[in-house]
């Protein structure tokens, strides 16, 4: 049965077929790596937020006192300079501020579930934009992965099901005709996936060499042998925040006595 | 999809904390001064392991080079103070030992405050003592001595365990000195010191113990003496039988409380 079905294949259509069980192979690895690039970016987002209020608004308080302290410089001095030094630590304060008082300071802890995991490899093979058929599908294609991303770092598992649900309801990759044009569009699909794997493993590499990354792996270290690396940094900026309100509460009273 | 639909995305747009600027860049700044931190470290490091091969010269620059990084560090303050103190890798000089010892025991470093309030202790040198800590000790002549002030450190070192620290604090409410003799202190802290296997502590106590013993039989002869000067015959009865005479038990008590109240 099936070498007589395997001899009314033709050569082209072999081709197709075996080009198409590689293209869903790729799919799955494309779908692991995007798994692998969203939870990385999801936990670094996360350790970001840990960072900017454990360590990150002790940094703030610090530039608050720094600044002060070079208003009341400038006050007393009254040159140009110590005016513009002034103006220079209340722009860097009011960052810092800023940015342990925005959105990226209440990112939360993420402990994807293994039901969000599967959900969003599901949906990324689904949707994924290198998947496309023509260049409107992969635009569409492309908005929903977005949405598929931001949803799995919300950990939202609702709006994933709700995306796939989407999904089939759609008529879904209606082919073009002739067995040439199946073969040149799966050809194209497959490299396609293959420079959006290459192009994950470059973002990952590229990823691991911010400042983030590498603090989160110091952390990560520390926390095996039992330390607490923000604690650790924190207690250390603690400390200058004590030298600089010290500096500025003296020269503060220095100043009304005189 | 329709219009509609694009517009309205399923989930709402998470803030892509990554690209944040001012969130980057305190990441950048803490991630630069763990660097410096732990560069620091490093050169304390290796200043204790030329310092240990009595290299002086090359652990005092490492010492150095680690407080450029991280002025804060309270070993590498007390290792300068140390440099100072013995003329070591440095010009000794007792007016710097001083100075890196306070900023270290101001940040909370006992062997600092420890050896701060030794400086004090010792002074010029006068009433130079065996302290059986480190007998080798030659005190700093530029330091004015001020047992107030040792009193202060040690008790700081003290408070943090420092047996040393506590042995000399004892020294001093036993000897009165710096504080107002308080015989129950300096029991205390021997206590605390022996506890921990200082022997000169254990020493102190076995003399305090002895001293205190030779009082009571001076005092309990005393008290028999008068006993028998005033009772006549009864005092016979009282040395007799020590054990079950309740005026025994009666003196007993008068002397715990009189030694409660450090009376000698």
């Amino acid at each position: 049965m099936k070498t007589e079905l395997a001899r009314q294949l033709t050569p082209e259509e072999e081709e197709l077929a075996a080009k198409r069980e590689e293209l869903a192979r790729l799919e799955a690895q494309l779908a692991d790596q995007e798994l692998l690039l969203a939870s990385l970016k999801a936990e670094l987002a996360a350790f970001e937020g840990l960072y900017l209020r454990r360590v990150g608004v002790l940094y703030a308080e610090l530039d608050e006192w720094n600044a002060r302290l070079a208003e009341l410089r400038a006050e007393q001095v009254r040159t140009p300079e110590a005016k513009a030094a002034a103006a220079e630590a209340r722009t860097q304060a009011e960052e810092a501020y800023s940015a342990t008082h925005g959105e990226a300071a209440k990112v939360q802890p993420f402990t994807p579930s293994p039901e969000l995991k599967k959900l969003y490899r599901e949906t990324a093979k689904r949707v994924h934009p290198d998947t496309a058929i023509d260049e409107a599908d992969r635009a569409r294609r492309e908005r929903l992965m977005k949405e598929v991303n931001a949803a799995y770092a919300a950990g939202d598992e609702d709006a994933l099901r709700r995306i796939l649900d989407a999904l089939d309801a759609s008529p879904d990759a209606v082919q073009g005709s002739g067995i040439g044009a199946d073969l040149i569009r799966v050809l194209r699909q497959l490299k396609r996936i293959r420079d959006r794997i290459a192009a994950i493993e470059q973002e990952i590499a590229s990823l691991s060499q911010t400042d983030l990354a590498q603090l989160k792996a110091k952390a990560d270290q520390a926390t095996t042998e039992g330390r607490d690396l923000l604690e650790e940094m924190a207690a250390s900026v603690q400390v200058r925040i004590i030298v600089s309100r010290h500096e500025f509460e003296k020269k503060a009273t220095g100043e009304a006595t005189r | 999809m329709s219009e509609s639909e694009e517009q309205t995305a399923l989930v709402p747009a998470q803030p892509n904390a990554l690209t944040k600027p001012g969130a980057k860049s305190l990441v950048s700044r803490g991630h630069t001064d763990l660097r410096i931190k732990e560069e620091a470290e490093e050169w304390l490091k290796k200043g204790c392991e030329l310092r240990d091969q009595e290299s002086y010269d090359e652990a005092f620059v490492c010492f150095m080079r680690g407080i450029e990084l991280n002025p804060h560090h309270s070993e590498l303050q007390f290792m300068l103070g140390s440099m100072y103190e013995h003329g070591d890798g440095a010009t000794q000089d007792a007016a710097q030992a001083v100075a890196w010892y306070r900023k270290a025991a101001e940040n909370g470093h006992s062997g600092a405050q420890f050896n701060l309030g030794l400086l004090y202790d010792l002074g010029s040198g006068q009433n130079y003592r065996d302290w059986l800590v480190n007998p080798d000790r030659v005190p700093l002549n530029e330091v004015k001595q001020d047992i107030t002030q040792a009193v202060v450190w040690y008790r700081k070192a003290a408070d943090q365990g420092n047996s040393d620290a506590q042995y000399n604090l004892g020294f001093l409410y036993e000897n009165g000195q710096g504080v107002s003799q308080d015989y129950e202190q300096a029991e205390h802290w021997y206590r605390k010191a022996a506890d921990q296997g200082n022997s000169s502590a254990q020493d102190k106590l076995g003399t305090m113990r002895e001293q205190a013993e030779k009082r009571y039989a001076e005092w309990s002869k005393r008290q028999t003496k008068d006993f028998l000067k005033s009772g006549g015959n009864e005092g016979a009865i009282f040395l007799k039988n020590p054990e079950t005479d309740p005026l025994v038990r009666v003196a007993n008590e008068v002397f715990q409380e009189a030694a409660r109240r450090k009376v000698n």
